[in-house]
C-alpha cells in the first residue's frame, strides 16, 4: 500500500474518522490494528517479526531496567542487539555474504557448498530494526524509561507512516507521545497538508517521472551511452532520489500530524549543503543521527586524535553505506563519503575560521561542488557494479555528445525537479522549512492547485515503489 | 470539530477546489478540440446513428473497426467504388480509436452498435500483430469516459480491471473529462515544452521494452476476449472479418489466433502482403500513406467473400453450426485478387 495510491487514501480516511472518535486507549488499539494491516498489505507472512523484535525489546528493556546488576545489563543488551541484527543480518545480508565468502574460497582453492538460501527480504526491516535497537540501547543507557505497556510498545515499532521507510524515531522522543493523549488543531492540519502535499509532489512529480529516464540509461549496454547521458543520468537519479525518500518522509510526518504526532525532519535542502558534514546534517537526518550517536561516538568520535577519529568516520560511514544494501556498490558508495569526510575535516581543521574565503560567491561554489560531489555518489549507489561505475566514468569523459534522450533529460530535470529547487532555495533563504504556511492564504492555495494538476497532468509512466522500501 | 481541525485553513481548500473545478468545465468545453481523437471518441453515438439511419435498405452496412492503421488506411470511397463494382450496394462507416486495440473495441462495438437497429451486416476489425490478443486496456481512464456504461463492470472487472487502484482510477475518470484525458495533456504540453521530447521517450520506451522483454518468459498468447467479442457480434446477426492488415516489417499470425478462427468460422482475410504496397509507403513503419491506403482499400474490397456476405440471413454462420464455416486465412493471397489491385 503505497502513500501515492488509492488504497492507501481509503486505508486512512477511514482510519482517521474512526481515530477521531475514540479515547487514547482506543486509538493506540486502531494504530497498532491499522498498522499491522498497512504492512500485512506487502506481506502478512513477516509480520511475524515485528512481533519478535517487538517482544524481544520489549522484554529486554524491562530487564534492563529492573537489574542492577551491570553485567547482566549488559548481557541484556547483547541479546537485543543481537537478535536485531541476526533478524537484519539474516535477511539483508546472508545471500551476500555467502556469495562471497564461496567466491572467496573458490579463489583460494577451497571451494565451499555454502546453502543457498533464497531469502525475500522483508520491507522496512532495516527501519524498525534500528529503531527497537535505539530503544533498548536507550534504556540501557538510562537515556529513557521503559514502558510497561506493550500495546504502547507495539505502537512505537509499527506506527505506520514511518514503519517502512522512516524517519528511524528514538524512543525518547516518539515513545512519550504514544504514551501521552493526543490532540490535533488548525497548525497541526495546515502542517500537515503542507507535509502532504509537497511529499506528494517529491515522488509523485520529480520522482516517479525522473525513473524512467534513469532506468533506461543505467540499462543501457556500456558501448552505447555518451557521457552527456550519463551526466544527465546521474542528475536525474539525484532527484530521483531525493523527491523519492524526501517525499516519503514528508507524507509520513503530515499523516502523522493528523493524527496528533510530531515525526522528526528527515530532510532539510540536502543539495543546498556546503559541505560533506553539512549534507549529512541535511540527508537522511534519522539514519546520520542514528549512526553519530549509536556508533561513531561509541566508537569513540573524535576523542582520541586524528587518526582514530578518520577510521571512526570511515566505519561509520562503511556500515551507513552497508545498511543500505548487501552490495559492493553500497560498500563503495560509504567508503566515498566517508572518505569526503576525512578530506574535508583535514582541510576544515587546517584553516583557521578567520581566514575561510566568505561571501556568496565562495558559497555557491561551494554547493555546485558539493552537489557533484554527492552526484559522484550516487553514480556509485544507482550502479548495477563497479564496472559498470568504471564504465560510465569513463563515458563521461572521453564521449560527451548531446543525444536527444540527452536533451529530453536535460528539458525534464528542468520542468519538474526546477520548481522544487527554487522553492526549497527560497526556503533556504529564509531559513525556514515551514515558510508556506506564513504567505497569504490565496497563495498558498495557488501553490497547492500547481501541485494537484501537476500530479494530475503529468503523472508517472508507471508508478514506481518508493526507493527506501527495499532497505 | 473537523471544523476546527480545518480551521481558516478552508479558503486554501477552496482555493484548490475552485481551481479543478474551473479546469474540469474548461476540459469539458475543449475536450473535443483537444485532439481529433477525442472529438471522434465524442462522436461514437452519431457514426452508429448515421450507419442506422443513412443506410438505404439494400444497402450493406459495413462497418470498419480499427485504430489509426484503418484511420489512415483505409479509404472509406476507394472501398466503396471497388465493392460496387459487381452491383451489390455497400454503405461504409469508420471507428477508429487512435492507439486501441480489442480491449477497446470490444466495448465500443458493445455499447454502441451490438444493438438490432444499429448492429452493421458487416463487421470489419483492422489489426495488426498483437491487437487481437488477451490484453488489459492500456487506456482504461477513455474506457470509463468514452466507451463503457455501468453494464459493463463485469466484463471491466474480468479482462482491465484488475485491484482496487483501477477501478478507484476508471471511476474518478467516468466522472472526470481532465482525469481521463490526462495523458493527452501531458503528451501535448510536453511535445510543447520539452525540447526533442518524442525522440527521447522513443529511445526509452525502446530501452525499457528491450529490458522487459529480457525478464519476461515468453507465454503463448490467450484470446478469451476475442471469442466473446466474437459472440457478442453473431448474437446480433453480424459477420465479422479479421483483416490483417500491412505493415513496414512483416508479421507472423498467432497459431491461437488461426485456432480461434477454425472454431468459431469467422472470416480471416490476410492483407499483410498487398501487391503494389511497398515499406517505403509506412513513413513511420505502422501507418500507409495515402497512395497505399488506396491500393489497401481496393485490395480489401476485391477480397472480401462477397457472394458469403450477402447470403441471407438465414444462412449466416453460428459459433453453433462452425462446421459451414470456411476454417482458414482466405482469398487475400489469391492471384485474382493480386490482380484485381495491380492494376
Amino acid at each position: 500500500m503505497l502513500f501515492n495510491s488509492f488504497a492507501f487514501w481509503t486505508f486512512y480516511l477511514l482510519l482517521f474518522v474512526v481515530y477521531h472518535r475514540l479515547r487514547h486507549r482506543g486509538q493506540n488499539v486502531l494504530l497498532l490494528v491499522g498498522s499491522y494491516f498497512f504492512y500485512g498489505c506487502w506481506d502478512w507472512r513477516f509480520l511475524g517479526l515485528i512481533l519478535l523484535s517487538t517482544i524481544i525489546d520489549y522484554s529486554v528493556a524491562l530487564g534492563i531496567a529492573a537489574s542492577q546488576s551491570s553485567p547482566r545489563r549488559r548481557l541484556l543488551l547483547a541479546v537485543s542487539i543481537a537478535a536485531n541484527l541476526g533478524i537484519l543480518g539474516f535477511f539483508k545480508y546472508y545471500g551476500f555474504f555467502s556469495g562471497e565468502l564461496e567466491r572467496l574460497l573458490t579463489s583460494l582453492g577451497m571451494p565451499a557448498m555454502l546453502p543457498t538460501l533464497s531469502v525475500v527480504l522483508p520491507v522496512g526491516i532495516s527501519f524498525y530494526t534500528f529503531q527497537t535497537m535505539s530503544y533498548t540501547i536507550d534504556v540501557y543507557r538510562g537515556d529513557c524509561r521503559p514502558t510497561h505497556r506493550l500495546l504502547d510498545f507495539a505502537v512505537y515499532v509499527s506506527f505506520f507512516p514511518q514503519l517502512v521507510a522512516g524517519p528511524i524515531e528514538r524512543a525518547s522522543r516518539f515513545l512519550p507521545q504514544v504514551l501521552g493523549t493526543r490532540r490535533v488543531n488548525e497548525d497541526d492540519f495546515r502542517t500537515g497538508l503542507f507535509l502532504v502535499a509537497s511529499g506528494l509532489f517529491r515522488k509523485v512529480v520529480v520522482a516517479d517521472n525522473m525513473a524512467p529516464v534513469v532506468n533506461a540509461i543505467f540499462s543501457t549496454p556500456y558501448g552505447e551511452l555518451t557521457g552527456a547521458e550519463v551526466l544527465l543520468g546521474v542528475y536525474a537519479f539525484a532527484f530521483q532520489i531525493y523527491g523519492d525518500f524526501s517525499g516519503y518522509s514528508a507524507i509520513a510526518r503530515g499523516v502523522a500530524r493528523w493524527l496528533g504526532f510530531d515525526l522528526m525532519v528527515n530532510f532539510r535542502m540536502p543539495y543546498f549543503a556546503d559541505s560533506p558534514s553539512d549534507f549529512w546534517q541535511r540527508w537522511h537526518i534519522s539514519l546520520s543521527g542514528w549512526l553519530r550517536d549509536y556508533l561513531y561516538i561509541p566508537l569513540g568520535g573524535n576523542r582520541h586524535g586524528a587518526i582514530l577519529t578518520y577510521r571512526n568516520l570511515l566505519l561509520t560511514m562503511l556500515l551507513g553505506g552497508l545498511w543500505h544494501g548487501a552490495a559492493w556498490t553500497f560498500v563503495a558508495w560509504g567508503c566515498y563519503h566517508g572518505l569526503l569526510l576525512c578530506v574535508y575535516r583535514v582541510f576544515d581543521q587546517r584553516t583557521p575560521a578567520g581566514e575561510r574565503p566568505q561571501g556568496n560567491a565562495v558559497h555557491i561554489t561551494r554547493v555546485v561542488l558539493m552537489f557533484h560531489l554527492t552526484c559522484l555518489g550516487w553514480l556509485l549507489f544507482r550502479a548495477e557494479s563497479l564496472t559498470q561505475v568504471a564504465v560510465m566514468l569513463e563515458t563521461l569523459a572521453t564521449n560527451f555528445t548531446m543525444t536527444p534522450l540527452a536533451t529530453m533529460t536535460a528539458g525534464l530535470l528542468v520542468f519538474y525537479a526546477g520548481p522544487l529547487m527554487l522553492f526549497e532555495f527560497w526556503m533556504e533563504r529564509r531559513h525556514e522549512p515551514l515558510s508556506l504556511l506564513n504567505v497569504h492564504w490565496l497563495l498558498r492555495g495557488m501553490a497547492y492547485l500547481y501541485v494537484v494538476y501537476m500530479m494530475l497532468f503529468f503523472p508517472p509512466p508507471v508508478p514506481s515503489e518508493f526507493i527506501y522500501f527495499q532497505f | 470539530m473537523l471544523k476546527q481541525f480545518i480551521g481558516a485553513e478552508w479558503k486554501v481548500l477552496m482555493v484548490v477546489a475552485v481551481g479543478l473545478a474551473v479546469g474540469e468545465l474548461g476540459m469539458r468545453a475543449i475536450e473535443t478540440r483537444l485532439s481529433i481523437d477525442v472529438d471522434h471518441l465524442k462522436n461514437f453515438p452519431a457514426i452508429a446513428q448515421a450507419l442506422r439511419d443513412d443506410a438505404a435498405p439494400d444497402e450493406l452496412r459495413v462497418l470498419f473497426l480499427g485504430n489509426s492503421l484503418t484511420r489512415l488506411g483505409v479509404d472509406q470511397d476507394v472501398f466503396k467504388q471497388s465493392a460496387e463494382v459487381d452491383g451489390r450496394k455497400i454503405h461504409t462507416a469508420k471507428m477508429n480509436p487512435d492507439n486501441t486495440a480489442l480491449a477497446e473495441w470490444y466495448y465500443a462495438f458493445g455499447n454502441f452498435f451490438a444493438d438490432p437497429q444499429r448492429a452493421p451486416d458487416v463487421l470489419i476489425v483492422g489489426f495488426e500483430g498483437g491487437h487481437l490478443r488477451d490484453h488489459p486496456s492500456r487506456h482504461p481512464a477513455r474506457l470509463a469516459h468514452y466507451y463503457c456504461d455501468a453494464n459493463d463492470w463485469q466484463d471491466l472487472r474480468q479482462f482491465d480491471l484488475h485491484g482496487f487502484e483501477d477501478a478507484a482510477g476508471y471511476w474518478l475518470a467516468r466522472w472526470s473529462a481532465m482525469y481521463s484525458n490526462r495523458d493527452r495533456v501531458e503528451r501535448r504540453l510536453l511535445d510543447e515544452l520539452i525540447p526533442g521530447y518524442r525522440d527521447g521517450m522513443q529511445i526509452v520506451n525502446q530501452r525499457q521494452s528491450a529490458e522487459a522483454d529480457q525478464r519476461t518468459t515468453s507465454q503463448p498468447p490467450t484470446y478469451h476476449r476475442l471469442r466473446e467479442f466474437i459472440a457478442r457480434a453473431r448474437k446480433h446477426g453480424v459477420r465479422v472479418i479479421l483483416a490483417a492488415m500491412p505493415i513496414a516489417d512483416r508479421y507472423e499470425l498467432d497459431p491461437e489466433l488461426l485456432d480461434v478462427v477454425d472454431e468459431t468460422g469467422i472470416e480471416l482475410v490476410d492483407c499483410r502482403d498487398v501487391p503494389g504496397i511497398r515499406p517505403e509507403m509506412f513513413p513511420d513503419g505502422i501507418h500507409m500513406t495515402p497512395e497505399a491506403a488506396e491500393r489497401y482499400s481496393r485490395y480489401l474490397a476485391s477480397v472480401l467473400p462477397w457472394s458469403r456476405l450477402m447470403e441471407p440471413e438465414s444462412g449466416r454462420l453460428t459459433e453453433q453450426n462452425p462446421a459451414q464455416a470456411p476454417s482458414s486465412p482466405t482469398a487475400a493471397t489469391s492471384q485474382s485478387a493480386a490482380a484485381a489491385t495491380s492494376g
